[in-house]
């Protein structure tokens, strides 16, 4: 019998959804509609905040969405620049559109 | 609006997590006065935890207007890198947002003055940690004034001097 990782807090597409986001915040994919990655940048030029909207994670909390965001910063980020962030945000579509987030 | 609706659609921002902080404290003291302890404790805890947050959100730089929600897997992955040994056990963990408001002070320069520190120590990470867990939802735990009142004398202390942590 094989012997699997398995993290019962997390939800069991979560290391999917990380690889699905690093992929994309490495080489972005002009065709692809989601998911919309928004790097806010303060005075410096330093991305401080990240705001990802994606359809797939309608499903998770916003703390595991916010997660799912870090650990794939994580991966593509120095850990320097990892540190500099202090907002991360996932919203659906639907959630982006009713908060007034430009992201089209 | 119906209330799922209306929290979904206008999630929580850092001003509406200290009006709640507050009225959940009030209420607590009432639940204490009508002895019903559990009920109290319960809402203590939710009190300190949302001041302690506040006071994480405040010393990242973060506004009123700031969406709470948005900031804690940044405060979690900062201590992952920081203080890895610091133990995280969910969101609601009183020690664990103890520690960041100490590791912050440290890496603003502007460490916490001694006294502060120990008390900060005694009354949250050593204190309501042990005597809240926000678990205790689930049961009847037979808590009695003896747990109601050291519980609301912590809390007490987070809401007069959270902001002095800032």
């Amino acid at each position: 019998m094989p012997v699997k990782p398995y993290n019962a807090a997390r939800p069991t597409n979560y290391d999917q959804l990380v690889d699905q986001l690093e992929l994309e915040w490495r080489t972005p994919d002009p065709a692809a509609p989601e998911p919309v990655i928004l790097e806010e940048r303060n005075s410096k030029g330093e991305v401080v905040h990240v705001y990802v909207v994606w359809s797939d994670w309608g499903h998770l909390s916003r703390e595991h969405r916010g997660e799912v965001i870090m650990d794939a910063a994580e991966r593509v980020k120095t850990a320097e620049e990892v540190l500099k962030i202090t907002i991360a945000m996932g919203l659906t579509p639907d959630e982006a559109d009713r908060f007034g987030v430009r992201w089209r | 609006m119906p209330l799922r609706q209306f929290i979904q659609g206008n999630p929580e921002t850092l001003s509406d997590m200290l009006l709640a902080a507050d009225d959940r404290y009030r209420e607590a003291e009432q639940l204490i006065l009508a002895q019903e302890f559990e009920g109290a404790i319960y809402l203590l805890g939710y009190a300190a935890e949302m001041w302690l947050k506040a006071a994480c959100m405040l010393l990242q730089g973060h506004r009123n207007t700031t969406l709470v929600k948005g900031t804690l897997a940044p405060i979690r992955k900062w201590m992952q890198t920081v203080s890895p040994t610091v133990p995280f056990t969910d969101y609601h963990d009183l020690a664990f947002f103890g520690e960041v408001i100490l590791r912050l002070r440290l890496h603003l320069g502007r460490p916490l003055a001694a006294g502060l520190a120990t008390d900060l120590q005694a009354h949250v990470i050593r204190g309501l940690q042990e005597e809240w867990i926000v678990d205790m939802r689930y049961r009847r735990s037979g808590l009695t004034a003896t747990d109601a009142w050291p519980a609301l004398a912590r809390t007490w202390w987070v809401k007069n001097n959270w902001t002095n942590l800032i």
